[in-house]
């Protein structure tokens, strides 16, 4: 009788721990899951205003859009700020913004695929908006203050918007030249002179915009193969490159080198700011940017984004940002500050933007190889 | 089969531990084996199925292999260097009775807790072509990008580590062996190259170890400093922002990680191993014999060297914050303060909440890590173990990719979100967790858990009454580290950031990138303040019941 007893003492005492066990084990798992669930539902929620699509046949009025927008931007970053403020005490939208430069913004939204984060792309040039245009990346968009603004500034089919233009120069530090000795340098040519070794600053052509422009320049200027033989020739001059188009401009004005290639708008502002350097344009003739506006396909916010391409591209914005930037506008109306230099009075060739874009690729793996040495 | 039975019975009698066990494995599967599994499949994921196309691309691009010769040669040399000096280091605080040691422990702890590249940020402007040594005090041009400047940075930034690893050797070296060898005759210098350096030997490889580790994976410093040297980590991060290319990114981190995984696995099973342990619980009576004139002073004059650059390091940051242009203007400003208070507030709330997160679930998985592995004697705990230490060997920018990779696509979908930045901090920081728990456990005796046991009480409730009570300070001192830790990492997170979750690290690191020294330096002090503010109250509140940083 015992024996039996202790049998099922001990059938009811395994029975109770692999009761205790499975209940302790859904319990975890149910906390798990909750929370797992829980965080992803927290997290795929996404503040998408949605805009009601009309079953009645008279089209009733959207609601008005609201935001966040989320910018993409190569400007400077204060540049960005002061816009998306404004933007935000015009239309009572939201806007928030990432800057990088032009090449990583591109990459970005070329990685983010089919769930982009931002919703449009401002500034830096419009080769990389003819990329993500081929790549299927952007949204066609008619916007109906682009007709205000001469059309060889725009993409035809409607994809990217051209809102300022740039030409490549070169900031030269006339102080850090006088203690040198050196010459000022007047066309691409010189700066090969073997005297600026190590004393020139120049951008990475695989994120910056504006090291993209110089190199589609230079191999448009020369050819490729000439092109490429001068490229080489300059990078033993060139002592680093910078991740950002600007900031060469900005080495140059600490003094820290004697000449920077950079756009001319990034230049004059370290002149306006007082630091003792020149822009100088090159005398065989340079380069310039189209500064495009693009809005990303399937972005959170394309209502909101419709409303800021509008706004961008309108007078008050253009001048808003001609003004803080000193780049030139594409806009006619858009008077030029004290310092910013207009384009006719540089000696520009004739750039070829879809060259630069349907190359750039190339341009990059050769480039690789003449780094790599 | 009745093994497994076996098992499965010892799992099924300890519900707690299992349950534990469970959520544990489990939790570094989904968030740590998983994306490193995705960075292999990644970097072999050819047009039809597996191939090594990647690899042999690779190979044929010069710049990409020359950076990972770079890699090598960098954690070679500042490895050396760092060990060295850190070695000194700790044998002066240890060994000699020089003055002045609560300054150098101070001066110690201050380049533990900063920011990885602050050393880097100061160098370029004290050092760089308008440095404020180089140029303002000498006028002489001095080039300091290149690999010779990261070395000189790398050195500074790592010597702490090796210096924690060192003086807990030293210290554990009973005097008594040194009396031993003086009574047998033996002069100083005899006593120090055969009883001293033997016994450390282990201890300053461990120290080398973990060093290289943390070379192969620092991002900030190359980013600033190295110029047109490339190392892996800055080219990974070139591949992805400036090629978009994720697949050559993953085979250039899975390049990388294969020493890193030779360094860790040789630190973790072999010179662990032979780390000789002269003291036993009890401490010594017999006081360190005071060392010679010439020793003591020549000690104390290279500490005070070593001391004096990074009391230069930290003062030009501080300084660099408030003067309008750097290497031009020196001017008094406040602008920059101001600025970085607008922009960078709400990355530094994000920062704060995210380490404070991570921070707390890092410490408490750690203790539970810790105490199902030593005292429960569960099968696989091994395995546990092994991935619980491995995360310390994996370079942050390789997680910061494979989160990308794994978690952009359902099931899981976490990428723009704040919890993907959360659990890879959790993730990263669970060795430093795991470490402070261990170390916790250790000093627990384990007869008050088998009274415990022996009094009836199930597994949970000895965590509950007895187990987490003891531990307090063990889980404080790993929230300290790992909160710390979040704050200032950079390498990862750098992938992971988003205009809705920024951080202050990868914004520092883009204002001194772009040459805004002053805006980089006043975010710095930020950043600084806050974390030594955190160290001193922690301090403060807990006193001597958390023992933080050993040194």
């Amino acid at each position: 009788m015992h024996a039996l007893e202790d049998v099922r003492m001990k059938i009811l005492r395994e029975v109770k721990a692999i009761a205790k066990t499975t209940t302790i084990l859904i319990l975890v798992a149910v906390v798990v899951v909750a929370a797992v669930g829980g965080g992803l539902y927290y997290s795929t929620i996404t503040p998408v205003p949605t805009v009601t699509t009309p079953t009645v046949t008279t089209p009733a009025k959207p609601p008005k859009p609201t935001g966040p927008l989320m910018v993409y931007s190569a400007l400077h970053e204060f540049e960005i700020g002061r816009i998306c403020s404004a933007f935000t005490e015009e239309t009572g939208i939201e806007a928030k913004f990432l800057r990088a430069s032009a090449g990583e913004l591109a990459a970005r939204v070329e990685a983010e695929g089919k769930k982009p984060i931002g919703d449009v792309v401002l500034g830096g040039p419009c080769l990389n908006h003819e990329n993500m245009k081929a790549k299927g990346l952007l949204l066609q968009y008619k916007s109906p203050t682009a007709t205000e603004i001469d059309a060889k500034f725009h993409d035809k089919d409607n994809y990217w918007y051209g809102f300022y233009l740039g030409a490549i120069g070169f900031c030269v530090n006339t102080a850090r030249l006088k203690t040198l000795k050196f010459a000022e340098p007047k066309s691409w040519k010189d700066l090969l002179n073997q005297t600026y070794k190590g004393e020139i600053v120049s951008s990475n052509p695989a994120t910056s915009g504006t090291a993209q422009t110089i190199f589609a320049t230079i191999l448009q200027l020369y050819g490729w193969d000439a092109g490429w033989e001068y490229l080489k020739a300059l990078h033993k001059n060139v002592h680093h490159y910078e991740t950002a188009g600007a900031a060469p401009a900005q080495r140059v004005g600490a003094g820290e080198f004697a000449i920077g290639l950079a756009f001319g708008h990034d230049i004059q502002k370290i002149i306006v700011g007082g630091y003792p350097v020149k822009l100088i344009f090159p005398e065989e003739g340079t380069g310039s940017e189209i500064g495009g506006l693009a809005i990303i396909k399937d972005g959170p916010n394309p209502a909101a984004a419709k409303v800021f391409v509008d706004w961008m591209l309108g007078k008050k914005a253009g001048q808003l940002h001609t003004d803080i930037s000193l780049r030139v506008s594409t806009r006619k109306d858009v008077t030029l500050p004290l310092g910013a230099v207009p384009l006719e009075k540089i000696k520009l060739m004739n750039y070829d933007y879809k060259w630069a874009a349907d190359n750039m690729s190339r341009i990059l793996k050769e480039w690789e190889k003449v780094v790599a040495g | 089969m009745s093994l497994i039975l076996k098992t499965v019975r010892t799992y099924l009698k300890d519900p707690t531990t299992t349950g534990l066990y469970l959520t544990l494995f489990s939790f570094m599967l989904v968030f740590f084996l998983w994306p490193l599994l995705a960075m292999v499949l990644a970097s072999a994921e050819g047009p039809s199925g597996l191939s090594f196309s990647y690899y042999a691309d690779f190979l044929a691009r010069k710049l990409l292999v020359n950076s990972f010769w770079n890699s090598l040669t960098m954690a070679t040399i500042s490895t050396i260097s760092a060990t060295a000096v850190g070695f000194l280091f700790a044998y002066a605080m240890t060994r000699v009775d020089m003055p002045g040691k609560r300054f150098f422990r101070g001066v110690v702890i201050l380049q533990l807790i900063s920011l990885p590249f602050t050393v880097g940020l100061s160098f370029m402007m004290l050092f760089g072509r308008r440095g404020l040594i180089t140029y303002g005090l000498f006028g002489r041009p001095f080039e300091i990008y290149g690999w010779h400047g990261l070395w000189a940075v790398q050195t500074l930034t790592f010597f702490p580590l090796a210096y924690l690893v060192m003086v807990g050797i030293l210290k554990s070296i009973d005097p008594a062996l040194e009396y031993a060898a003086r009574n047998l005759g033996a002069g100083s210098g005899h006593v120090f190259r055969d009883v001293v350096l033997p016994l450390s030997i282990p201890g300053v490889a461990s120290a080398a170890l973990l060093v290289a580790m943390n070379v192969l994976g620092d991002f900030g410093n190359p980013a600033l400093i190295a110029g047109d040297f490339s190392v892996i980590a800055t080219e990974a991060y070139m591949q992805i922002v400036g090629w978009g290319d994720f697949k050559m990114a993953a085979v250039l981190c899975n390049i990388l990680f294969l020493p890193v995984f030779v360094l860790f696995i040789a630190q973790k099973y072999w010179v662990s191993r032979k780390l000789y342990v002269t003291v036993t619980g009890a401490p010594t009576q017999l006081e360190i014999k005071k060392s010679g004139k010439l020793v003591k002073w020549t000690l104390f004059f290279f500490c005070s060297a070593i001391s004096l650059v990074i009391v230069l390091i930290y003062a030009s940051i501080g300084l660099g914050a408030f003067t309008k242009t750097w290497g031009v203007n020196y001017s008094f400003t406040l602008e920059h303060l101001q600025y970085v208070t607008f922009q960078g507030i709400p990355a530094v709330r994000n920062a704060l909440i995210f380490s404070l997160c991570s921070g707390f679930v890092c410490a408490i998985l750690g203790v539970l890590d810790a105490y199902i592995i030593f005292r429960k004697r569960m099968p696989g705990r091994q395995i546990l173990d092994f991935i619980s230490t491995l995360p310390a060997a994996v370079p942050g920018f390789l997680l910061g990719i494979g989160y990308i990779l794994s978690f952009n696509t359902p099931p899981l979908v976490l990428t723009a979100t704040a919890y993907i930045i959360i659990l890879n901090n959790i993730v990263r920081d669970l060795p430093t967790g795991y470490q402070a728990g261990m170390a916790g456990i250790q000093q627990v005796d384990v007869s008050i858990e088998e009274a415990s046991t022996n009094l009836g009480a199930g597994t949970f409730q000895t965590l509950r009454n007895v187990v987490v009570p003891l531990l307090k300070s063990a889980f404080g001192a790993g929230f300290i580290y790992a909160f710390i830790k979040c704050m200032t990492t950079v390498s990862a997170v750098i992938f992971l950031i988003t205009p809705e979750w920024n951080l202050p690290s990868p914004i520092i690191l883009g204002l001194a990138g772009h040459g805004y020294w002053g805006q980089a330096a006043a975010l710095s002090a930020i950043l600084l303040v806050i974390v030594v503010s955190t160290l001193l109250i922690c301090r403060v509140v807990a006193g001597r019941r958390i023992q933080l940083f050993e040194v």
